[in-house]
């Protein structure tokens, strides 16, 4: 998807932490017990507790609007390949998709956490409803 | 009795939690609401549709329900389709979330693979516009 080219846009987030992750469950009402309790998370396995996939998800869906518009989205498609943990710095990349049309434009994403895909798939977002900033740099046609 | 194969709400697309979902994503966009001048109508996160758990509807308990171990299941794509953009703030939606497939196959990682995808609509409540379609697919895995 992404080697070898310079991404459109490139966001890293803050810190995933069990507050966050907290208040991301209060949010969304899907509490599950590797989300809050260490202890259950590392009898699974993992090092600490873990981000739901919804949140990731989340994650992309917000950086892509915030940088494309929050009216811009029309699709988005998320495929998750790893967990993301507490302590993880999440970093959102894109690219230029294939395909598109009228109107529409294609991007390639991917989220990653010391260098581990966590999420990779792509979005279409409307070119008329673009904020006035957006740029070429950004794949806008405004 | 057999295990519930559609699902059906109702929902309302709410100021508040457009931005404590918004916050607790750190999002930063007045549209969002959760930086500068709020807009006056909030425009919700392309996840927004997430919290249809307040609304009666947790995929957790789906799940349960179709006699999956929830404690055992991974997330494996999620996909929206907003024909004509985002939810807004105050719109008022019916859905239906229905079963659309159910396979098994092997993993090397995981072993035996359980495979359920659900398929939701939600629709102005006025007119039955479609605002938005979702496909979640999850995984019990053996191991």
């Amino acid at each position: 998807m992404s080697e070898g080219r310079e991404p459109l846009l490139r966001r890293e987030f803050e810190e995933v932490t069990l507050p966050r992750l907290i208040a991301y469950a209060g949010a969304a009402g899907e509490v599950g017990v590797l989300h809050y309790d260490r202890g259950a998370a590392r009898a699974a396995g993992h090092e600490d507790v873990t981000a739901h996939g919804m949140y990731a998800a989340g994650l992309i869906g917000v950086g892509l609007a915030e940088e494309y518009g929050v009216r811009s989205l029309r699709d988005l498609k998320v495929r998750f390949t790893a967990v993301l943990e507490a302590g993880d710095t999440p970093v959102l990349e894109v690219w230029p998709g294939e395909g598109g049309g009228p109107g529409r434009r294609v991007l390639d994403f991917r989220l990653s956490a010391a260098g581990r895909a966590v999420a990779q798939g792509s979005a279409a977002v409307a070119t008329d409803a673009l904020p006035p900033y957006a740029s070429k740099r950004r794949g806008g046609d405004a | 009795m057999s295990a519930p194969r559609s699902w059906h709400f109702e929902m309302r697309v709410e100021r508040g939690k457009i931005v404590e979902l918004a916050r607790s994503l750190g999002a930063r966009d007045p549209g969002f609401g959760t930086a500068g001048d709020p807009a006056p109508t909030l425009v919700a996160p392309p996840t927004f549709p997430v919290v249809v758990a307040h609304w009666g509807v947790a995929n957790r308990e789906q799940l349960v329900e179709l006699g999956y171990d929830a404690t055992r299941v991974l997330h494996g794509e999620e996909h929206y389709a907003y024909p004509d953009g985002p939810l807004e703030e105050g719109e008022r939606l019916e859905g239906e979330t229905v079963v659309a497939e159910e396979r098994e196959t092997d993993s090397r990682n995981h072993g035996r693979l359980r495979i359920v995808r659900f398929h939701t609509e939600l629709r102005r409540a006025a007119d039955a516009t479609l605002r938005v379609e979702i496909d979640r697919t999850v995984m019990e895995v053996e191991r």
